[in-house]
């Protein structure tokens, strides 16, 4: 399922897939790969994303019932 | 086994080793640590699982053929080496294919130059060595086909890295 929040709060912050990766530190395609709902990050990884991107677990990666 | 054909697995194995030495030394250092993503370290973990059973399958096969193929009795070492680079190309057009292979914040035009002028190399070699061969008055040598393979191969993984890296500059957002 693809990732709308994520993708949301990136474009928000005005920040580009390659800047997001940078600043978590993985390659462009695996932050694309999250949006795209075709890789599950792990929870180290999450909590970087959400750090990068000033938001919280629930907020970025909680699936709505 | 040719005198000459040995001299050159030799040689061959050491370039090999001696490169891995100085990218280690490197590494220790701290000037060249790979660095891939978790999702990179997936995808290559499944890249070696096929490498491993495309080799498998392989060896199998020539297992099978070597009973009743004098041509296979009596070059084994050349088309065990067949499987070695299958496997290895396995692995590496897979770890492109899924953006596992060139690790985080560097760029695959290098590998792709590099890939070319490799397979290049060897299919040069390859030619060089039938006509030699021809010119005395010999048979096309078996040996020639592993470079053949090598060559093919290269140019395979260094096309599969063109058509990724040509995918990944028109969608940049895709």
């Amino acid at each position: 399922m693809k990732n709308l929040k994520l993708k949301a709060a990136r474009a928000a912050l005005d920040l580009s897939q390659q800047e997001l990766a940078d600043r978590v530190g993985v390659s462009r395609q695996t932050i694309n790969s999250i949006e795209k709902g075709d890789y599950n990050p792990t929870i180290r990884l999450c909590i970087a994303i959400c750090r990068a991107l000033g938001k919280t677990l629930d907020e970025l990666f909680w699936e709505e019932a | 086994m040719n005198i000459s054909y040995f001299h050159g697995i030799v040689v061959g194995i050491l370039v090999v080793v001696v490169i891995a030495l100085v990218l280690r030394k490197n590494m220790d250092k701290g000037k060249e640590k790979p660095q891939y993503d978790e999702r990179q370290l997936l995808a290559r973990g499944r890249a070696y699982m096929w490498a491993f059973w495309s080799l498998l399958c392989y060896v199998a096969l020539l297992g099978i053929a070597g009973e009743e193929m004098r041509i296979v009795q009596e070059n084994i070492l050349a088309f065990l080496m067949i499987g070695v680079c299958i496997s290895c190309s396995v692995f590496g057009i897979y770890s492109v294919w899924n953006d596992a292979y060139v690790q985080v914040g560097r760029n695959s035009r290098g590998y792709m130059v590099l890939t070319a002028v490799l397979g290049a190399m060897n299919i040069v070699a390859a030619f060089m060595m039938t006509v030699g061969h021809i010119s005395h008055g010999e048979v096309f040598p078996v040996s020639v086909i592993v470079n053949l393979m090598l060559g093919a191969l290269m140019l395979a993984m260094s096309l599969t890295l063109f058509l990724k890296y040509r995918a990944e500059r028109r969608g940049e957002e895709g």
